[in-house]
């Protein structure tokens, strides 16, 4: 069955839900080499530190889908010109777009949200932290 | 090449025939070269007793199934072992058969031999075989999260008590066990007498040698169904009808264990996939039952990658010279706990084309 077209409202609501499970993903910790009895030492990580895996990501599979429009929005309200890194909260705050300045396009939007959404999910789930 | 001693691991529940198969087995001369190590839960030890081995080739662990103490007692009786060897006293020993305690869970005999420094430096783990008793078997695996992981490890399962079961309960437990591990060959034994090609198998995968038995080992085609279809994402459409990769079916009382494949039609970065491995085994290592593959790398395509794995420890990447056949997909096989394929897919979708990057500022 055909999915119904979202409307502008089911969008926002989404990129605001996304950006709570983001928040609170983010700070979760991963302890890399250790965990166990039989491991030793170990560095401790934070699911943040796969921001920048997440967003080239997106932006790659926008890429290989020749998405213009999608490449566009993701460089200029995820892309942090002073620390030349990408940034998911920035990204969900477009896709939200509180006070109507970006204006992003269904398409954009739902295309961004959908792939987001279940990479996300999925970490969360893999995490433990649910979603 | 150094020549590294194949380590076969006999595990299976209590009661399962383990100790009757290997005592029936180990009277063929052509096991006479075999060395025992026997693992067994409590302080006074049985199931030795059963075997007829010289005290040369048999060690006794008795120290139960605690996970650093099984660990450590094992490698000793590997140095043992080889300070037997090194003085001659069985110096002609050609291979070694671990008998597991029937509540073991075996991932940490497994552990040891994949990741021990001294014991990986002259022995590699050759296969995991793992008994079942097709009458207590059911509800053994209902009961036992050790039983399931005893299934989930074998690279081959023996079927034993065959006689005494119910054809049609005897159906219904093939079924539950070919869903819990579908790339293992199943077979019957009988009064506990199984020819030594039936235990051994014709075909495992030497990471020593570098055969070309990867595929044999992996079996790929066992987790796919008719209709499932490869996880390969360069199609925007792929996951509209992610319904449609389905992993085997599973038995009602094993939903929480799926065995499935996950495929790349496209090389991948292999910085990104040893994030991403080293990510899932730390998030979610105890639900990892098993993990097997071989990896088309972006960095030399040339060369494929083997991996293997139980639980959150993993053999160290065995680098082929060549592909062993003209499939040159990465191939992915799991068994996993509460771990869908779904998202096993999606988080390897982020980092199997990884860039290099500065570090992150703090």
């Amino acid at each position: 069955m055909a999915e119904l077209p979202a409307t502008d409202t089911d969008l926002r609501a989404e990129a605001r839900h996304l950006l709570s499970l983001w928040e609170t993903l983010s700070r979760q910790h991963i302890s890399m080499a250790a965990g166990c009895a039989c491991g030793a030492g170990g560095v401790t990580l934070l699911l943040e530190d796969f921001e920048q895996d997440i967003a080239d990501y997106l932006l790659g599979e926008a890429e290989r889908n020749k998405r213009v429009e999608v490449i566009a929005f993701l460089r200029a309200q995820a892309f942090m010109e002073d620390t030349q890194l990408w940034s998911l909260s920035c990204l969900l705050k477009g896709l939200i777009d509180e006070d109507g300045t970006v204006q992003p396009s269904p398409e954009v939007s739902s295309g961004l949200l959908k792939r987001l959404g279940r990479t996300l999910s999925s970490f969360a789930k893999l995490h433990g932290s649910g979603d | 090449m150094l020549h590294l001693m194949p380590v076969t691991v006999l595990t299976g529940f209590l009661g399962s025939g383990k100790t009757t198969v290997l005592a029936r087995l180990l009277k063929n001369p052509a096991l006479e070269k075999t060395a025992i190590i026997v693992n067994e839960f409590g302080e006074v030890g049985l199931d030795h007793d059963l075997l007829e081995r010289s005290d040369e080739d048999l060690i006794l662990l008795a120290n139960g199934c605690v996970c650093c103490t099984v660990r450590g007692d094992l490698v000793e009786a590997f140095h043992k072992l080889e300070r037997q060897r090194t003085a001659g006293n069985n110096a002609a020993f050609e291979r070694v058969i671990i008998e597991t305690t029937g509540l073991a869970d075996p991932a940490p005999i497994l552990h040891t031999l994949m990741t021990d420094p001294f014991v990986t430096a002259h022995y590699r783990l050759e296969q995991v075989i793992t008994t079942l008793d097709a009458v207590n078997a059911m509800a053994t695996l209902d009961q036992h999260d050790e039983a399931i992981k005893q299934v989930a490890v074998a690279d081959r399962l023996l079927l034993t008590k065959t006689d005494l079961a119910k054809p049609a309960e005897l159906q219904i437990l093939r079924q539950r066990i070919t869903a819990l591990n579908p790339a293992a060959p199943l077979v019957t034994v009988l009064n506990g007498e199984v020819a030594v090609e039936n235990f051994f198998g014709p075909v495992v995968f030497d990471v020593s040698s570098k055969t070309d038995t990867v595929q044999d080992w992996l079996r790929v085609e066992a987790y796919e169904t008719d209709h499932a279809h490869h996880a390969d994402h360069h199609h925007e459409h792929e996951h509209e009808h992610e319904h449609e990769h389905a992993a085997v079916d599973r038995n009602r009382h094993d939903d929480h264990i799926s065995a499935y494949a996950v495929t790349r039609e496209q090389p991948i970065s292999w910085v990104g996939f040893s994030a991403w491995l080293e990510m899932i085994s730390q998030m979610r290592g105890d639900d990892l039952l098993r993990v097997k593959g071989i990896v088309n790398v972006i960095e030399h395509p040339d060369r494929p990658v083997v991996i293997h794995g139980v639980q959150h420890l993993f053999h160290p990447p065995v680098f082929l010279d060549q592909w062993p056949s003209d499939d040159h997909r990465t191939r992915l096989v799991f068994i996993t706990r509460d771990i869908d394929r779904e998202d096993i897919d999606a988080t390897l979708q982020v980092f199997e084309n990884r860039k290099p990057r500065p570090a992150r500022p703090s």
